[in-house]
């Protein structure tokens, strides 16, 4: 295992390699490639293309288009919300943050905080809103994800839906059982929540490994 | 193009083993962050030594090392988002009953709330096509951002992450 590895790792670092070497090409024919690691001032100042006969003059670096990601969606989406954009640039600073990109995280962060500050707030907040919101999205919204996200086979999707549905019932629970649970926390017992799914539960301790998402405890932070 | 080591502090059992390993010393630092300037390009002695998996290679670019993002329908999406949107919707509603409470429990319970919900919309949008931030998906969004009316004040945030996303470190192209 350990071998192949290493070969594989070989290979890369050869493709590497490779791929910085220039290369040339007669841009009168453009058929004419140089051999490679061949340079332009390495020839005779009469040479001639032997495909189409023009000199030296003609010799050009090749450039290779960069292979690119193509964007997902042409249509990108312009009608993103301020709350939607400021989730997802926290998002995206996690996503720098574990790869150890501090700077980057930085400054998804600002753009994040940007958008919180200027995102609608709304206009009565009351629990039964809280209620009310929660149990369209349970009765409604996310089986009409979850079919979308089915019929075209999107796990990644119906992950995130399996588990935010499994959050959110947890979290209709906590606000129906309120009384009960602000009592619990006024015995000294914490607010845990997932960093990963976001699963709430009020306790002594967190669990051992988060019943939604299957994270170890150490990602489960007492707020 | 380099690719570096990382080190996650919270899987770290404080083995040594990648100080033990490292031809350069860049995993012995006082902050626990590896020298990048030091860090042997693809080396990897430090990830395949450490016995906690606390240590991984990422790359300073990108192209070679990430694979194209995998393709959402745009029907998936827009579900995904409105789904965000209610999480959001009830995180500000949370906060907002957060500043009204007086009482210290409550506080806690509603700081709970909005904290899940926040993770949430997040999940989604990240689900709804915004997964990798070297994603041409990412770069795309901020660059239409920076052309729409985007304040003066954040405006330099947006250059200088577009300037990474672009540039060595974040590396995209």
């Amino acid at each position: 295992m350990r071998s192949i590895l290493a070969r594989l790792r070989t290979i890369r670092l050869y493709i590497k390699e490779e791929s910085t070497v220039k290369e040339y090409i007669c841009k009168a024919c453009e058929k004419y490639k140089l051999a490679p690691g061949e340079r332009p001032e390495d020839l005779p100042s009469n040479w001639k293309c032997p495909v189409c006969g023009v000199g030296l003059n003609a010799l050009e670096e090749l450039v290779v288009e960069p292979k690119v990601d193509p964007i997902l969606d042409s249509n990108l989406p312009k009608d993103l919300s301020f709350g939607q954009l400021s989730a997802l640039f926290s998002n995206l600073a996690k996503g720098c943050d574990k790869q150890g990109k501090s700077d980057e995280k930085t400054l998804f962060e600002t753009l994040s905080d940007h958008y919180n500050r200027v995102m609608q707030k709304e206009p009565k907040s009351v629990y039964t809103k809280l209620d009310c919101l929660l149990g369209e999205e349970l009765e409604r919204d996310f089986y009409a994800a979850m079919k979308e996200a089915k019929t075209v086979a999107d796990r990644g999707a119906q992950r995130a839906l399996v588990w935010t549905k499994k959050v959110s019932y947890t979290m209709r629970s906590l606000l129906e059982d309120k009384a009960e649970m602000l009592a619990m926390i006024g015995t000294g017992k914490s607010v845990h929540v997932c960093q990963i799914c976001g699963f709430v539960v009020v306790d002594d301790d967190a669990p051992d490994r988060c019943p939604v998402c299957g994270v170890p405890k150490f990602k489960i932070k007492a707020v | 193009m380099k690719t570096i080591a990382v080190r996650d502090l919270t899987k770290c059992t404080k083995d040594c083993l990648c100080l033990y390993v490292c031809p350069t010393g860049a995993t012995d630092t006082e902050d626990g962050k590896i020298d990048t300037d030091k860090c042997i390009d693809d080396c990897r002695q430090c990830v395949d030594a450490c016995p906690s998996g606390a240590m991984s290679l990422v790359s300073e670019e990108v192209p070679k090392i990430y694979p194209p993002q995998h393709y959402r329908e745009n029907a998936v999406r827009q579900k995904m988002y409105k789904l965000a949107d209610s999480k959001l919707r009830q995180e500000q509603i949370a906060k907002a009953l957060h500043e009204e409470s007086t009482d210290e429990n409550e506080k806690t319970f509603l700081k709970g709330i909005a904290k899940s919900n926040r993770l949430m919309a997040e999940d989604l949008m990240r689900e709804g096509g915004y997964l990798l931030p070297q994603s041409n998906n990412v770069k795309a969004l901020l660059s239409y951002l920076q052309e729409s009316d985007f304040p003066e004040a954040e405006q330099d945030t947006l250059k200088k992450l577009l300037r990474h996303t672009t540039g060595k470190l974040l590396g995209l192209l």
